[in-house]
């Protein structure tokens, strides 16, 4: 088991009254599984990528994440150190609008992790990566000069460049086409799959549910 | 509305920012005003346009020039008025007097304290005393005082015979005094700025009737132009400040607009009109103007009130005046920004009005180097240079950066992005960091120039006033009696007198003039037969060393004297000339100050001495008057560097403004460097540095525009406005200063939006 979530509930406050978005959420998700959750529009699965990923705070249950060679920790009790260090090693982010830091080009921006967890051995196998994504030649590129396609697949590279036990992707196709959608479902889960990754994504999108382990409908 | 309650802190700053220029302009108006005011009280100050010297001193030529006028040979004439001038010596003080026909023209005004109806009451044997202790009823001289003034400034106006009968020149006047008809019309330019008809060069109009030689009054009374030259130079300091603030308005546009575009595409496809759109935008500049405005005034007001630099409740209609400035360039400015930046932008009309600017700037500071185009000339020089700054310098040097930047290759991905966040930052910051850079620049400017000139005005110090006693009202003071005092080492007497040249009075001194003497000056050998005279003079009268001087003297004396030292004085513009006392009859000279210099370690017992001996005698140690003068000279400044300092103080409001304009897509970045794993400290870390490069680069493209606008005041405007000439010191602290305060400013502006983003992430 990867994460286990019990009785999980977020609230947002809204003027004077409070919204829980979420409510009573219990589900765990296997080691390498691929879960897709899906639901309509507003009904939390952003909120629930940010909680399990420890971009906010959980007003309700706890979650559990457990990955091997390490004990496992709930999500709510640890301490800002240790939450810092499950974002910036145990976890990678696929956004739906890509989120390339601007200042950096493609190469660098795929870097930064590794140079963040300080694992400079997969400095190699990310490079590499970035190739069998097929961006050798946007390499030196910075993300504006990038097309949607690329700045989502260079997104990918990033995500898995310092081998993270979990990723998330928040609709990681919703901003491409049709082909381009294809293209980037298949390298993500080619990748995910290639590096034995945890893989929870929410989506709209039929090509990835249907690569998709299980599904969680929200 | 509810856009600017949303981002209530970027309006704010725009308030802010505006409350801050019209807090300028209106301190600077009042100032200029008061400023003036004080000066003028401190000489005799006219509603009179022209002069015309009567060389013979004889009266029959008033009443011929009167019988042409009448004759309507001078038909832009109003009136006009004999009078005399001189100095007399009363209870062992010197004071100047004015001799006027007060029949002559009753609507005059002598002085700016006095009004027609006082000088009307005038008789024979009767007097006006202005900035004396005399009082109403007291005698002076055979005189009945019948109405008296404080000023800082002792002057007698008495009626004509009266006049004549003071001085002991009977039958005889000095000059005709005459008015011009539209003379209020220029008033009412001076109402509205003070000090721009003497920064334009305006002279009245040349006047010539056959026979005489009229002049202006200004040649005549430069102490007028002087303090029309502070004024304008206050106003034009100030001036930048609302050049700041301009470009810190239109970049707040900008930002509001360029937020704002979805929405009013939207409301555009809905079928809203462009007008309907950029109404918006005024009814929000109008209400947003009006408010920092009047917040601005208020301010003004207080901030005078509370160091009592200005009785407000005593200047209703300058305060009226300033106030209306100041909403009208506020309200001006926005709106202006708000069709800046609302209008359409095409890149071919940009190129052309941008490049039309550049030549006509470049046309301006070469217009500007020129002395002919005068004071005026020399501030179109300085804006012209903060305009291309903005122009050329800015847009360059931020390419050069980036290119750098670019270039740059650092091993820490993370310090390579902060590199490239402040660089970007820069770029995106252009229009503030050019504001900033103006402002930087302008505070390093005026610093320069400040602290120049005190280090000249220190060294004049050092050796006009050398260890010793100065005793002012010395008339009683009986020098052959002093000299024999033991602890006397030098003892030397200074005689006064107004004299006339070609052009107008001449203020005269005699003393002996040795080489210890002259050496005060800066001239190293004695001086019998020639004159040393002060630059405003030589600048006045167009006067070089080796040129002789005819000066007409009292009692109907002549002196011709040779130019052979031109030295520095500053304090006012009035012209002076320091003879030998060998070469001059002393009979209608005053001699009004003694100095001693005592054997060390006896100046008390001296002070002591002369206190006894002459009551009326005021004793002074050297060393005092140096502090005091010092202290004077400070004070002057404080308002200059206040305009500085309001000027940065825009500037950094201006970069929080812009600053908290990109919070939004900051919060974004700030979000996802998080996710990527960047620690709170981290952050921190990277974003001082990032401000800190920020700050720097801004300060780096300030310093040339700094020194430049040094140069420009020591070397153009000073010697324009005043003669005065400075040399430039270039003190790196001086620079530093100012510099590090700014660099501060920035750092902070640029970390606030961050530290709100940790509070709400």
């Amino acid at each position: 088991m990867a994460i286990q979530l019990d009785n999980v509930g977020k609230r947002f406050t809204d003027g004077n009254s409070d919204r829980w978005v979420l409510e009573n959420l219990s589900f765990s998700i296997a080691e390498a599984e691929s879960v897709a959750v899906i639901g309509p529009s507003g009904c939390g699965k952003t909120t629930l990528l940010n909680l399990l990923s420890g971009q906010l705070a959980i007003d309700a249950g706890t979650v559990q994440v457990c990955f091997p060679g390490k004990a496992a920790f709930r999500l709510n009790e640890v301490n800002a150190k240790d939450l810092l260090h499950y974002r910036r090693s145990d976890i990678g982010f696929v956004y739906q609008f890509f989120n390339l830091i601007p200042t950096l080009t493609l190469k660098e921006n795929v870097l930064l992790p590794v140079e963040l967890t300080k694992r400079k051995h997969l400095r190699e196998q990310a490079l590499s990566r970035i190739a069998t994504l097929g961006l050798n030649d946007r390499i030196d590129a910075f993300p504006e000069e990038l097309s949607g396609g690329e700045q989502q697949r260079a997104a990918i590279a990033r995500a898995l460049a310092h081998e993270p036990h979990i990723i998330f992707a928040d609709e990681p196709t919703g901003n491409l086409d049709a082909d381009n959608s294809k293209i980037v479902a298949d390298l993500l889960w080619q990748e995910v799959t290639k590096s034995n990754a945890t893989l929870v994504v929410a989506t709209h999108s039929d090509a990835i549910l249907r690569r998709a382990n299980r599904v969680i409908d929200l | 509305m509810r856009d600017l309650r949303r981002h209530w802190l970027v309006t704010l700053c725009v308030v802010a920012s505006l409350a801050l220029a019209a807090m300028g302009i209106t301190v600077v108006h009042i100032a200029s005003v008061e400023t003036v005011r004080n000066l003028e009280s401190t000489g005799i100050r006219t509603s009179y346009q022209y002069v015309v010297p009567i060389a013979t001193n004889e009266e029959k030529h008033y009443f011929e020039l009167r019988r042409d006028w009448r004759s309507g040979a001078l038909p832009t004439i109003e009136a006009m008025v004999p009078i005399l001038e001189g100095t007399t010596e009363a209870e062992g003080r010197l004071v100047q007097v004015l001799g006027i026909d007060v029949l002559a023209d009753t609507s005059g005004s002598f002085d700016d304290s006095l009004s027609s109806q006082d000088t009307g009451f005038l008789t024979q044997n009767t007097l006006i005393a202005i900035g004396s202790d005399w009082t109403v009823g007291d005698v002076v001289n055979g005189s009945t005082v019948i109405a008296s003034t404080p000023s800082r400034y002792n002057l007698f106006i008495a009626d004509l015979p009266t006049a004549q009968g003071l001085l002991g020149r009977p039958g005889q006047i000095d000059a005709v005094w005459m008015r011009r008809k539209e003379a209020e019309k220029f008033s009412f330019v001076e109402r509205i700025w003070p000090g721009l008809l003497t920064g334009l060069g305006y002279r009245a109009p040349p006047l010539e009737v056959e026979g005489y030689q009229i002049q202006s009054m200004s040649s005549w009374n430069p102490l007028h132009s002087f303090s029309g030259s502070i004024a304008f130079n206050l106003s034009l300091l100030g001036a930048l400040a609302i050049l700041v603030s301009g470009f810190i308005a239109y970049e707040a546009c900008s930002n509001n607009v360029r937020r704002r575009r979805l929405e009013m595409d939207r409301l555009g496809a809905l079928g809203v009109d462009q007008w309907q759109l950029r109404g918006t935008f005024l009814i929000e500049a109008l209400l947003i103007g009006a408010i920092g405005s009047l917040l601005g005034i208020g301010i003004a007001i207080a901030f005078l009130q509370l160091l009592q630099l200005v009785d407000v409740s005593d200047s209703f209609n300058v305060v009226l005046i300033a106030s209306f400035k100041s909403v009208a360039v506020s309200i001006g400015t926005l709106l202006f920004a708000i069709h800046l930046a609302t209008s359409k932008s095409n890149n071919r009309i940009r190129k052309s009005i941008y490049g039309l600017l550049v030549a006509i700037c470049l046309g301006l500071l070469l217009w500007g180097a020129f002395p002919v185009s005068g004071l005026l000339g020399a501030f179109v020089v300085m804006v012209g240079m903060c305009i291309l700054q903005v122009l050329i310098v800015v847009p360059a040097f931020v390419g050069l950066v980036s290119r750098i930047g670019l270039a740059v290759s650092l091993t820490r991905l993370t310090w390579l992005m902060v590199l490239r966040q402040a660089i970007k930052q820069f770029r995106s910051f252009r229009v503030p960091v050019s504001a900033f850079s103006i402002a930087i620049a302008t505070a390093i400017g005026i610093s320069l120039m400040v602290t120049s000139f005190r280090t000249n005005f220190e060294d004049m110090l050092d050796v006009r006033l050398r260890p010793g006693l100065h005793i002012e009202s010395a008339s009683e003071f009986d020098t052959s009696v002093a000299s024999e005092w033991e602890a006397v080492e030098n003892l030397r007497s200074y005689y006064r007198t107004v004299g006339r040249l070609a052009k107008g009075p001449v203020n005269l001194t005699a003393t002996n003039l040795d080489a210890w003497e002259t050496s005060r000056y800066g001239y190293d050998s004695a001086i019998e037969r020639g004159t040393m005279i002060n630059r405003q003079l030589a600048m006045q009268h167009n006067l070089k060393i080796g040129d002789a001087l005819n000066i007409e003297l009292p009692h109907n004396r002549q002196l011709t004297v040779t130019v052979v030292h031109v030295f520095n004085s500053y304090g006012s513009n009035e012209g002076r000339a320091i003879v030998d006392v060998g070469a001059i009859d002393t009979a209608g000279w005053t001699r009004d100050r003694v100095t001693i210099n005592p054997i060390a370690g006896r100046e008390a017992e001296l002070q002591q001495r002369i206190a006894s001996t002459s009551s009326n005698a005021i004793v002074s140690d050297n060393s005092e008057r140096r502090t005091a003068a010092l202290r004077v000279f400070d004070q002057t400044f404080v308002l200059t560097n206040a305009i500085a300092l309001v000027a940065v103080i825009i500037a950094v409001v201006g970069l929080l403004s812009a600053a908290l304009a990109m919070y939004g897509a900051q919060k974004q970045e700030f979000k996802l460097l998080r996710t990527v794993g960047i620690g709170d400290r981290t952050l921190v870390v990277s974003t001082l540095l990032q401000s800190g490069l920020f700050g720097f680069l801004a300060c780096v493209i300030a310093l040339p525009l700094g020194i430049s606008i040094a140069w420009v005041l020591c070397e153009m405007v000073n010697p324009r406005a005043f003669q005065w000439t400075i040399d430039l010191h270039l003190d790196p602290w001086v620079v530093l200063r100012p510099t590090l305060l700014a660099f501060g400013a920035a750092v902070a502006a640029c970390l606030i939006p961050f530290l709100l983003q940790r509070k709400h992430p």
